[in-house]
């Protein structure tokens, strides 16, 4: 077997690897958790589960999970509001562009270049 | 188990859920983010190949070819991805050359007039900027040594340079870009 060819099969191997080990840390996580409330469940309901939960209520880590998520729900709204800003940005400018070289006259909605209202519109 | 105990074990497991798909969801924002600007760069660079007459020009065609192949394979372009596929070929000796097409790149490159080869530098430049980008800010990983680096770049080794700077001066030469670079061109011709 040449060596582009060995080099092809290992980057697949790799890239193989790489999604199963990411599929497998998220949908372990995932498994964990539920795992967690149903003992929690099961416990409440007055069974023995085995598990001790008193380091949950302890640390206080539900409440630094509730940050975390707020923030990191609300860095995402961001994220993807710049990212379809950049998009109508892009799409704009390149319509824009073909079109002011077929039409000297063509007229505009004169939004700002990402899309947004103008200041003297509001 | 108390009530309060119930509800706070619940709260805590929902959280955590929560958090994993939103991760998740981060991790495709940021391939469409790369992808995104590929497109716009890729955009870019044809109206200048339009303008200067290099459409048909190698320069502007493998470059264009490059980006698609990336546009194609962004998911792939993670730093795990990168030290894996360095590991394994000093592990398993393959040397694999530089694919035709970029060698054959570089060439039309050298070949244009002066401004139009910088232009074109500038483009793949541009390019290897936003997979660095991407590949540091899409590793919780390269978070960690980021952090324990510039601390200790910042406070000990250059403590006049900014941090923007310093991440680009430890991380950059390290980063091996042109191996994904690469691999994404030779999966695109497979």
């Amino acid at each position: 077997m040449d060596e582009e060819r060995r080099a092809r099969l290992l980057s697949e191997g790799i890239q193989a690897l790489v999604t199963i080990l990411r599929v497998a840390i998220v949908a372990g996580s995932f498994v964990l958790c539920i795992y967690f409330m149903s003992s929690a469940a099961g416990a409440f309901a007055g069974k023995e589960t085995g598990v001790s939960f008193d380091f949950v209520a302890r640390i206080g880590i539900d409440r630094w999970l509730a940050y975390m998520f707020g923030a990191g729900g609300a860095g995402y709204g961001v994220y993807e509001r710049k990212l379809r800003q950049r998009n109508i940005s892009r799409m704009r400018g390149q319509t824009h562009e073909f079109e002011k070289r077929a039409d000297k006259k063509r007229t505009s909605s004169a939004l700002t270049p990402d899309g947004k209202t103008r200041r003297e519109d509001r | 188990m108390s009530e309060t105990e119930f509800a706070t074990v619940m709260f805590t497991g929902l959280c955590a859920i929560s958090l994993i798909g939103l991760i998740v969801m981060v991790r495709a924002v940021q391939i469409d983010s790369l992808r995104d600007f590929l497109f716009g760069l890729r955009d870019e660079m044809f109206l200048y190949a339009f303008d200067e007459e290099l459409i048909e020009s190698p320069a502007y065609r493998n470059l264009r070819v490059m980006m698609n192949s990336l546009i194609r394979y962004a998911h792939r372009a993670s730093f795990a991805h990168m030290i894996l596929l360095m590991i394994a070929k000093r592990s398993f000796h393959i040397e694999t050359a530089e694919p035709p097409l970029l060698k054959e790149w570089s060439r039309a490159v050298d070949e244009l007039p002066s401004p139009q080869a910088e232009k074109f530098r500038e483009f793949h430049a541009r390019v290897q900027h936003a997979l660095f980008r991407h590949m540091v800010f899409q590793s919780p990983v390269v978070w960690c040594l980021v952090i324990a680096v510039l601390i200790y770049a910042l406070l000990v080794k250059w403590p006049q340079m900014t941090m923007k700077a310093a991440l680009t001066a430890i991380l950059k030469p390290r980063m091996h870009i042109d191996i994904v670079e690469a691999d994404a061109v030779a999966s695109a011709a497979c």
